[in-house]
């Protein structure tokens, strides 16, 4: 069992760097800690970053988890070794280019890219972003899965991820006590299907509402309200398709948490009425 | 002074009473308690009832506050004649059609109409509506006024009514520790503003404005939220062009509350961004 104690960053490859990064900036509120051979580094809350965008192919992600020392990474190696996964040790300078210590990556049976680390860099000066949304910590994603069910089975065998809630096939699962850090979408490929930032409470969903409506940023659902979590949400489109979600209130969830099952339909995916995607939790072969 | 311990009702005209009650029981989520050929009690708390459509005029509009006792009402009936205003007193039919044990009648220096009302009565019954709109009180009404000032004068003046803050010359005036229970908004004409009832939490108001927006009801203004009350709101038209609100998380005061000066713009009335499609909260 692989133990991950932290949840880091995301790696994400972009067509156009400096419009992304402006994007970050300014709708977002996010905040550029550094610049470095190409690499944008940014975050949301005091760690030293949360993203980090590179001039590449938007389907290319990394998803960075953090593990306690280097005797876990060493643990975690064999452990996946011997699941009969491809292990990467990587090199002096690129944990450097990752802001750690020392890592491992591989692939997950979706295909999604994954870096194990060890002492991911804290930061000294507190977030300050340039714009006022809210913002207190980069909390989760939504993970593609090409197998729904498979991938539940491999987090929660291999690592210590448990599932706190299904809605159809798609469980949201998590390693400590926010009720979730990973929410599994049914897809043809691997990558990340979304990037949540916790805002502090509703004001900060409600005034992100107007300001992206009014900068003419494409609202992809909400401002709604999960029914899983319990989250005031908002989720809205950045540059390269990428979905990014404002969220506060998500709920806690301690080892007496049973997990349910929601249907798929809108009122699973917000309490409030607002009329989600459904299609992103049916799958590729939805339709057919 | 006249001393109001409550705001009690509203009695509107309406040209067509059943869409209006229909509007108010499956729209608004307030409870019918009673009809007679030509008027509809209905309510969204435990009292008698908060609203009373009737067959008439929509421009005939009515507000109730409630005064203590028969003596205070006696008492208020001098001291507004004493300032001038006609009061007529209200016969035992017309108190009887108010659900109340006596009353009089006024208008403010507009022309709003106001009942001052004794012993308004109360419901054995609980409120218990046909939809979950999460409605908790009937708590205040905007009102217009064709001289901010003067009428906050009066209001003040007569009344133990006191501004509690101002968006520009509206006053946001209350006679409890409610931040509001009449606000008055300048305009060319007398009449009610808007209707407010309270709902429970922030997951009401953005029910509703999912619920009312695909039932394609014009959205006035909002989701939003006060930045003088502090409370969330969502205002939209109902029957007769009326403006309702729902509100959640309304400030209380208290002696020791300082009224604030707002200047009159789309921030002093949404900090959150919505912009209002009411005229009175606008300039443009």
């Amino acid at each position: 069992m692989i133990d991950v104690v932290g949840f880091r960053y995301c790696r994400l490859g972009t067509a156009n760097l400096e419009e992304t990064v402006k994007f970050a900036t300014e709708m977002i509120g996010l905040e550029v800690v550094g610049r470095e051979n190409g690499f944008v580094y940014m975050r949301g809350d005091d760690r030293d970053h949360n993203i980090c965008y590179f001039d590449g192919d938007p389907m290319d992600h990394t998803l960075g988890l953090e593990l306690a020392g280097f005797d876990e990474l060493a643990g975690a190696e064999s452990a996946l070794s011997a699941a009969g996964l491809d292990v990467y040790r990587g090199t002096e300078e690129e944990a450097a280019a990752r802001r750690c210590m020392g890592y491992i990556n591989f692939k997950d049976p979706s295909g999604n890219s994954i870096d194990l680390t060890v002492r991911p860099f804290a930061a000294g000066r507190r977030y300050f972003p340039g714009r006022d949304a809210g913002i207190d910590e980069f909390s989760h994603i939504g993970l593609c899965v090409t197998d729904p069910r498979e991938a539940e089975k491999f987090w929660s065998e291999v690592f210590n991820f448990r599932t706190s809630d299904w809605i159809g096939w798609s469980a949201l699962m998590t390693f400590d006590e926010v009720h979730h850090r990973f929410a599994l979408f049914p897809s043809d490929r691997p990558g990340i299907q979304h990037i949540n930032f916790q805002v502090t409470e509703t004001d900060d969903v409600m005034r992100s509402n107007y300001f992206l409506r009014d900068h003419q940023v494409r609202i992809q659902a909400g401002p709604g309200r999960h029914s899983l979590s319990g989250a005031r949400f908002l989720y809205f489109y950045g540059p390269d398709e990428m979905i990014y979600e404002y969220s506060c209130g998500v709920r806690m969830v301690d080892d007496s948490w049973r997990a349910r099952q929601f249907p798929v339909n809108d009122a699973s995916f917000c309490a409030w009425g607002s009329k989600p995607d459904l299609s992103v939790l049916e799958g590729p072969d939805a339709g057919e | 002074m006249i001393e109001i311990v409550d705001i009690r009702y509203c009695r509107l005209g309406t040209t067509d009473l059943d869409s209006a009650v229909t509007f108010a029981t499956e729209l608004i989520g307030l409870e019918e308690v009673d009809r007679s050929d030509s008027q509809v009690y209905l309510r969204g708390d435990h009292r008698d009832h908060n609203i009373c459509y009737f067959e008439g005029d929509p421009n005939n509009q009515s507000f109730g506050l409630e005064v203590r006792s028969f003596a205070d009402l006696d008492a208020a009936a001098s001291t507004l004649q004493a300032a001038g205003v006609d009061v007529r007193r209200g016969t035992e039919a017309e108190a009887a059609a108010r659900r109340v044990m006596g009353f009089i009648n006024f208008s403010d220096p507009t022309g709003n109409a106001v009942d001052l009302v004794v012993r308004p009565f109360h419901s054995g019954r609980r409120y218990f509506p046909s939809r979950d709109a999460g409605i908790t009180d009937f708590s205040h009404i905007g009102l217009k006024t064709t001289d901010p000032a003067r009428d906050e004068k009066f209001w003040s003046g007569l009344f133990n009514i006191r501004a509690n803050d101002r968006i520009g010359a509206a006053a946001l005036m209350s006679f409890d520790e409610v931040h509001h229970r009449i606000a008055l908004f300048p305009t060319d004409h007398a009449g009610i503003q808007h209707i407010n009832f309270q709902v429970e939490s922030v997951d009401d108001i953005m029910r509703s404005h999912y619920f009312l927006t695909e039932r394609q009801i014009q959205i006035r203004f909002g989701p939003g939220r006060h930045p003088t009350s502090g409370a969330m709101f969502l205002y939209y038209e109902g029957p007769d062009g009326m403006t309702y609100e729902y509100s959640s998380g309304v400030r209380n005061v208290d002696e020791t509350w300082r009224p604030r000066q707002l200047p009159f713009k789309d921030e002093s009335f949404c900090m959150w961004g919505s912009r209002p499609n009411i005229p009175e909260f606008s300039n443009s």
